[in-house]
């Protein structure tokens, strides 16, 4: 904290010599520290930095900036802990990659199978899944919001989704038809499921939510969820 | 200085106390602010229905109370222990919507296992069956929605005063299919002896329960017949739902022909050559034929590409299969499987 506050000082020093050398070019230099104290202000009250003009910032850095927040996420489902990190800084980017991702994984041949599932009908299902799943929190009268609970039960697809790329290297290696590969995904895939949904009752079942004595009513179709998605990447053979 | 500092820290231990009562008394404030609030909302009930909040007094339940609504559903019983009573001061609907989904995503689950351990062992390429799913969800969201609003109708007809209210009605089918959610798990032990006695088990069970539920309020009807009539009728729903799903997800017959038995005394090397051809029979068998034979025609050279077949024997078992319905290819393989064997 202190050491930000250092870099805001230094910040707030070069815009008050920036406003200095501004002056011979009729801006309106009266507002310039006033607009500074207020973001100063802003950043004494312990709020995030980024309030800071991501205007001037290059593209590049702002990218960057989401992509490493969008990591480190991705970093927090990964080995499970209890934190308020998802339900904060919620965004829907994670969800959708991953989303997407599986879509892409689990996409059977139409051609060579017509009961094969399509890339529409597995993204339908993961995102109609995690809207009921969220509804039936909110109707548990959970102390959440919507998108709150859709990212963490995106987010909480990264094992799944590694799984399922798994897979497709097993089936590569192995084949189709020998029972130690498919014994061996079945396995991985259970794994997999039982992490998604210790992950996301890691922040779900969060007191914060105040689902006192109904946590295991709001955890149940978050597993079934999870286990139907799981089922898919058993069953995908392609 | 001992002396200055120990006042110090006399200061900053009584400054924390003094944050705590202040704190505690903004908690209690605000604890009676939220009370009074939801007094409020209790009292006027100011939710509209397209409020979330409204529905969330039919979510209104602890997983005890869900519980031994459960265990209700499974174990008839009269009086004080009746679902009925279970579920009369607060009718959820969170019971009856998750144990549908569950039952719909088992039975269509279930399905397809019971089609992968029937052709265990064997090269078979194991596919999502989604109609299964479509079907099975079909089916269980008609017999769970729209039956209880048939009932509710023909109660509002009969009786002057409905001692049933809709919410009921549609908490008690719901819960009455939970026992076919283990059953349909057990059913994939594919003995057909078992299977018939859990799908007995799961009807007698089920229906008893519902006849129990239902009984005290339709056998009072002016028209005695009329209400033995209608728990006819929703004992036979239930046993032709529990018999149906059992036929059509679980018990169906392995497709292709059974062309195994015919090479058992051949020779190893000629043996797995069968194995091959009654594979590739199977799969060219189960295969939907698209409308357009040109197709066809390159998916069935696709599949059978894998097996070292003839090239002439090839082609003419595709034709074959281009020619004919499903059912009639398998007909027709019988008299294959004789020649084949022979030769």
């Amino acid at each position: 904290m202190s050491n930000s506050n250092e870099e805001t000082m230094q910040f707030l020093n070069a815009g008050s010599n920036f406003s200095d050398l501004e002056g011979e070019l009729n801006v309106p230099t009266q507002n310039r520290p006033q607009s500074s104290n207020k973001t100063a202000t802003i950043l004494n009250m312990g709020s995030t930095q980024e309030i800071i003009s991501t205007l001037d910032e290059p593209v590049s850095v702002t990218i960057s900036r989401d992509l490493k927040a969008v990591a480190y996420k991705f970093g927090h489902v990964f080995f499970p802990k209890q934190s308020t990190l998802l339900l904060r800084d919620w965004d829907l980017w994670g969800p959708l990659t991953l989303c997407v991702i599986l879509s892409i994984t689990l996409e059977g041949d139409s051609k060579l199978d017509s009961n094969a599932p399509e890339f529409a009908s597995i993204f339908a299902l993961i995102s109609f899944g995690a809207i009921i799943v969220t509804i039936n929190t909110k109707l548990l009268s959970g102390k959440i919001s919507f998108f709150q609970s859709i990212c963490v039960l995106g987010y909480c697809l990264l094992p799944l989704v590694l799984v399922a790329i798994l897979n497709d290297l097993i089936l590569l290696i192995t084949g189709n038809t020998s029972v130690i590969s498919f014994s061996l995904r079945f396995i991985l895939t259970l794994i997999s499921c039982f992490w998604s949904v210790f992950a996301s009752t890691a922040f779900l079942a969060a007191d914060t939510i105040n689902l006192t004595d109904r946590k295991a009513l709001a955890t149940y179709p978050v597993f079934l969820f999870y286990f139907v998605i799981s089922w898919l990447i058993v069953l995908d053979t392609n | 200085m001992s002396n200055d500092g120990s006042g110090q820290t006399h200061i900053f231990t009584s400054f924390p106390e003094s944050h705590d009562e202040m704190h505690s008394e903004i908690n209690l404030e605000n604890e009676q602010k939220t009370s009074l609030l939801e007094d409020n909302f209790t009292s006027e009930k100011t939710y509209s229905v397209w409020q979330i909040e409204y529905y969330q007094k039919y979510f209104n339940l602890s997983t005890s109370d869900f519980i031994s609504r459960l265990i209700g559903s499974v174990i008839p019983s009269f009086g004080e222990n009746s679902l009925l009573n279970k579920i009369r001061p607060s009718p959820d609907l969170y019971g009856p919507f998750w144990i549908t989904t569950t039952l719909i995503c088992t039975i269509a689950i279930g399905g397809n296992l019971v089609s992968f351990i029937q052709n265990f062992g064997k090269s078979y390429t194991w596919q999502t069956d989604f109609h299964k799913v479509t079907s099975s969800a079909f089916t269980i969201v008609l017999y769970s929605l729209v039956l209880p609003a048939i009932l509710y109708v023909i109660l509002r007809s009969r009786q002057a005063r409905a001692e049933l209210e809709f919410i009921e009605i549609l908490c008690i089918y719901g819960y009455s299919l939970a026992i076919y959610v283990p059953v349909s798990l057990l059913w994939l032990i594919n003995v057909p002896f078992l299977q018939w006695t859990f799908v007995l088990i799961a009807i007698i069970l089920s229906s008893s329960v519902l006849f129990v539920t239902f009984w005290p309020i339709f056998g009072q009807d002016q028209n005695r017949n009329v209400g033995l009539g209608i728990m006819l009728v929703i004992v036979l729903l239930n046993a032709l739902l529990g018999i149906g799903f059992m036929l059509y997800f679980f018990h169906n017959p392995s497709p292709g022909p059974n062309v195994t038995t015919t090479i058992l005394n051949q020779s190893t090397t000629k043996r797995k050559k069968l194995d091959d051809v009654s594979d590739i029979l199977k799969r060219i068998a189960s295969i939907e034929l698209t409308r357009d034979p040109h197709v066809d025609d390159v998916i069935l050279i696709e599949l059978s590409n894998p097996y070292k077949l003839n090239n002439d024997f090839r082609r003419k078992l595709l034709d074959k299969r281009l020619s004919r319905r499903r059912n009639d290819f398998l007909q027709s393989l019988d008299g294959l499987e004789w020649r084949l064997s022979t030769s």
